[in-house]
């Protein structure tokens, strides 16, 4: 038998071979594209996040109206004078922010995985634009879309899904035909999958929007696959999630003005009491933008 | 690494930028080679990271952080050239642990090929965390750190990956070690 020490000795042997060097024609078509490509700044409009908290929406509210005042009063005829009764400059409400969160309507804009700094998020899934308060302590990995706890497993994410997987324990093909359009469809499809209990599904809201909840109580002993229960595809990324064992894991399908959102929320067992109540008030705090 | 050249080039010096890139270009692709095992695939990921870095540089806040924010960036290009070419067999599919060693003296040749094979149909998720730790040397903090996944993500990640290396190296090692007895 062959000991952990001497795979890991093989596996680093064999990790140690091969090119340590990036090509000069590589480097040199980077640094050739550098000039052309601008640097982001904090205030860059296109993150794929865009945080605001109340606080700046009123800074940038008062400043737009200071702008639109200055702008207004330069742009009156000399004759008025500046005590004149047409002094007064008229405010553009279309030129004040929404106090939505503005953020670019580019929906992939990668721009790299990080911590959440607490306050109010946007997050543009397809179409549609989620918006959620989280806590200290949440952050964005390299799965696109998925909010983790930093020091658990617990986490939420949002996805569209199109299909399942017609074997859980072997994801290797889809239903066919596909599972229908719409939220019931889907909800029925995800509490039918072969040999995977799930509860539901339930009549629920999020975001103000109506849908179904399905809930997997997945542990060790009654999972039917080995390797792991695949259900679907995340649409954005390459790999296969499996769904966690010993954990809670509850689908929200939405219907958002025909796009069918999918939400998600994973807690393991035995989750600390406190992130258990982060995740609740996260998902509480979901509103939804078609 | 050298903040200052960091700090200049979030700053916009692109010379700084370019000293930046020499030296770290070397690592990135080396890492990037090794997740992907695709020498075209690798030199798109270093250069979509190298050019992510220059762009994203400003929103760094703590230009010490900068290595393991690098490697950050070159996963997600990564993870971008595998979504883009589905190259690799995207599940990690585990063989039993508890089959027949490694015969003692077998080729190192024989492993690196069994390796390559059993390396290819890991995850992406799992073959980052075995070149984080095992290539690179990153502690498992330093790993959760740079991937911004838990620690136990981490650990489990890498006990999965190892155990899948270990049975590509002994079922393949079963058929070489029968046609060596005979």
């Amino acid at each position: 038998m062959s000991t952990e020490r001497d795979v890991t000795r093989i596996v680093r042997s064999w990790l140690a071979e091969g090119v340590t060097t990036l090509p000069d024609r590589v480097l040199d078509d980077v640094l050739d594209r550098v000039p052309a490509t601008p640097q982001r700044r904090s205030w860059w409009p296109a993150r794929r996040f865009a945080k605001m908290n109340n606080l700046a929406r009123l800074a940038i509210a008062a400043a737009a109206v200071v702008v639109v005042a200055v702008a207004g009063y330069n742009m009156l005829p000399d004759s008025a004078g500046p005590s004149g009764p047409n002094a007064s400059p008229s405010v553009s409400p279309s030129l004040v922010p929404s106090p939505t969160p503005t953020s670019s309507g580019t929906t992939r804009v990668h721009d790299g995985p990080g911590v959440l700094e607490p306050g109010r998020w946007a997050m543009d899934i397809g179409t549609v634009r989620v918006f959620f308060e989280v806590p200290n302590g949440w952050q964005e990995n390299v799965v696109p879309d998925v909010i983790w706890h930093r020091n658990s497993d617990a986490r939420f994410s949002f996805d569209y899904v199109d299909n399942l997987y017609a074997a859980p324990c072997a994801p290797t093909g889809l239903k066919e035909p596909p599972v229908g359009p719409t939220v019931d469809d889907l909800a029925t499809a995800l509490t039918s999958m072969p040999g995977i209990e799930a509860t539901g599904p339930t009549d629920v809201a999020m975001g103000g929007f109506e849908g179904k909840l399905v809930e997997f109580n997945l542990t060790d002993a009654n999972s039917p696959c080995q390797d792991g229960v695949f259900l679907w595809k995340i649409a954005s990324f390459s790999e296969q999630v499996p769904l966690d064992t010993n954990a809670r894991t509850r689908v929200w399908i939405l219907d958002v003005d025909g796009s069918r959102l999918v939400v998600s929320a994973v807690e393991r067992s035995g989750l600390a009491s406190t992130v258990r109540a982060q995740l609740r008030q996260i998902l509480d705090s979901v509103e939804i933008e078609p | 690494m050298d903040i200052e050249l960091v700090r200049m080039a979030q700053r916009g010096d692109e010379e700084a930028f370019a000293s930046l890139a020499v030296a770290i270009g070397g690592r990135l692709h080396a890492v990037s080679q090794r997740i992907l095992r695709d020498t075209d695939l690798a030199e798109d990921a270093t250069q979509q990271a190298l050019l992510s870095i220059w762009r994203d540089l400003p929103l760094l806040h703590d230009p010490a952080k900068f290595d393991a924010w690098s490697y950050r960036l070159l996963v997600r290009a990564c993870y971008a050239e595998g979504r883009r070419t589905r190259a690799w067999a995207p599940n990690l599919r585990l063989m039993p642990a508890s089959e027949p060693s490694i015969p003692e003296g077998l080729s190192e040749v024989v492993d690196r090929d069994q390796l390559e094979r059993g390396f290819r149909r890991l995850s992406i998720d799992h073959r980052v965390v075995v070149v984080l730790h095992h290539y690179l040397d990153l502690p498992l903090e330093g790993v959760a750190e740079t991937l911004g996944v838990p620690l136990g993500t981490v650990r489990s990640r890498l006990h999965y990956a190892m155990r899948g290396l270990r049975a590509a190296l002994e079922a393949d090692a079963r058929p070489a070690a029968r046609e060596a007895a005979k």
